[in-house]
């Protein structure tokens, strides 16, 4: 065992003794639905974010979530962030770039997020995320640019694996996030869960009865994408076709 | 009014389009907190209007034609290039200044934090008499989170030559009545700190509606004088402000 294998395996330490308190497990599967109305089960579901909702947690400490505009796309794109969390978007294209958004959980009521334009190799404009929701990034400039932002009231979130199937504690993150969920968890009450899936008409929900002590059942959810819708409008609410040649560059 | 020719076509023109981005300015006298974004340039334009003094018989009314446009320099700083055209008051129509106004933001304009700071300065060049000036303000603000907001912005306007200085305090409040409305209040006075004596402040309390839409948005509102009270102060200002993000 490599000192970095150690490393990891130490680092990882905490959340495996998390794991030893109350769990929650579960399986998505994946639909597509074609141009044509064909549905077809995905054999890759690990885009599915699952999260859990109904508490608040802040987000673990350490480095700023990063989200990269590289060969005129934003990687990732989908980035999952806990409420109050800044992003950071570094430019890492020898071009002109802006991040925008229309989403409303994007800025203050009257407001929009604009972080204006500015050009890479390795430029960071941070950005804080205060209210929860789905937040949908695009570029002013390049219109295939396309991401969204996740933004969680909790640290409970993990992308499920390539079969679908996810599982609590143990794919989080994090020890706070682990903590979070076992002291969550811990408590009578109910919880729900989502499975959210960039593409996806609507979140897949399931709802549960939470009992101190009683094991919870493992979740069966389904998710289906819907075909990628092709255009969207500019930061002014105008079609890029409307652009002049070199707008923004 | 009539060298400004038909204002109101412009304005019909203006609110006609429909695509807009985020407004800036919610109040027609403080600048607010607001930059435009880095890489941005804005062309903005104000019409304005001082009425008449009543309790000075030889008073007149004056009207300004404000223009410039407004750089996004970076996540902190914007900087205007305006020139200003005055009619009225007997005189005839003349270019009446340039200005270099920059507005420096202490934290970035991307920060969402719901306490912002920014300081203007402004150079301001007479072209037709009148004396060369700084202008400077301290603008804070409390934006909370439905988006109401609270501003208050200190400043004066101090002539080079040292002959006159006159303090400025704006006092007011915003509050969003839709995405793209939004409403707004302002207390504002001049007090003379220096210059000729017998001068006494000149207090203004107005209403202000500003409204954004894709690459445009306009603030208009009007500024009541408390002349009953202050008698040297005119009865009204209005203001007019409408910009497009090129």
């Amino acid at each position: 065992m490599g000192r970095r294998s150690l490393i990891l395996l130490l680092a990882l330490l905490p959340v495996a003794a998390a794991a030893g308190g109350p769990s929650l497990a579960g399986k998505v599967s994946l639909f597509r639905r074609g141009e044509d109305g064909s549905r077809e089960r995905a054999q890759d579901a690990s885009e599915v974010l699952v999260y859990v909702t109904g508490f608040e947690a802040p987000a673990p400490g350490g480095l700023a979530p990063r989200m990269e505009q590289r060969d005129k796309a934003f990687i990732p794109a989908v980035l999952p962030v806990v409420k109050g969390q800044s992003v950071e978007f570094v430019n890492m294209d020898a071009l002109l770039h802006n991040v925008f958004s229309p989403s409303p959980a994007a800025a203050a009521p009257g407001r929009k997020m604009d972080l204006g334009k500015y050009k890479g190799p390795g430029r960071v404009v941070s950005y804080e995320f205060k209210r929860t929701g789905l937040v949908d990034l695009y570029c002013d400039i390049h219109e295939s640019m396309r991401a969204t932002v996740v933004v969680l009231p909790n640290p409970v979130f993990t992308f499920a694996r390539r079969d679908g199937s996810f599982e609590f504690p143990r794919d989080l993150g994090s020890r706070q996030a682990a903590q979070a969920l076992e002291a969550h968890l811990q408590q009578a009450g109910r919880i729900k869960v989502f499975a959210w899936a960039k593409g996806a008409r609507a979140p897949a929900s399931v709802e549960l009865e939470v009992k101190p002590g009683v094991a919870l059942p493992p979740l069966v959810m389904e998710l289906e994408m819907q075909p990628e819708r092709g255009t969207h409008d500019d930061k002014h609410g105008r079609p890029y076709s409307t652009h002049p040649p070199g707008y923004g560059e | 009014m009539r060298i400004f020719g038909p204002w109101w076509v412009v304005t019909a023109a203006v609110l006609a389009c429909v695509p807009a981005e985020a407004g800036k300015r919610p109040y027609i006298w403080s600048f607010g907190t607001e930059t435009v974004p880095e890489g941005v340039v804005e062309l903005e334009q104000w019409m304005w209007s001082k009425s008449r003094v009543p309790a000075s018989p030889t008073s007149r009314a004056v009207n300004w034609l404000w223009w410039a446009p407004v750089f996004g320099v970076s996540q902190h700083l914007e900087v205007a290039v305006p020139f200003q055209v005055r009619a009225g008051a007997g005189r005839p129509t003349e270019l009446e200044s340039f200005e270099l106004d920059a507005r420096l933001r202490l934290k970035p304009r991307t920060s969402q934090d719901p306490f912002q700071l920014t300081f203007r300065g402004a150079w301001h060049q007479p072209t037709s008499g009148g004396q060369r000036r700084v202008d400077v303000n301290l603008i804070s603000s409390w934006t909370f989170d439905n988006g109401a907001q609270l501003l208050l912005d200190v400043g004066g306007l101090v002539a080079v030559s040292g002959a006159s200085v006159v303090g400025t305090v704006d006092l007011a409040g915003s509050l969003p009545l839709t995405d793209e409305l939004r409403a707004g209040v302002e207390l504002f006075s001049e007090v003379p700190l220096r210059g000729p004596a017998g001068v006494t402040p000149h207090p203004f309390v107005g209403p202000s509606l500003e409204w954004t839409r894709g690459r445009f948005w306009v603030t208009a509102g009007v500024l009541v004088g408390l002349t009953p009270l202050f008698p040297q102060t005119p009865h009204f200002m209005p203001r007019l402000m409408w910009a497009v993000v090129l």
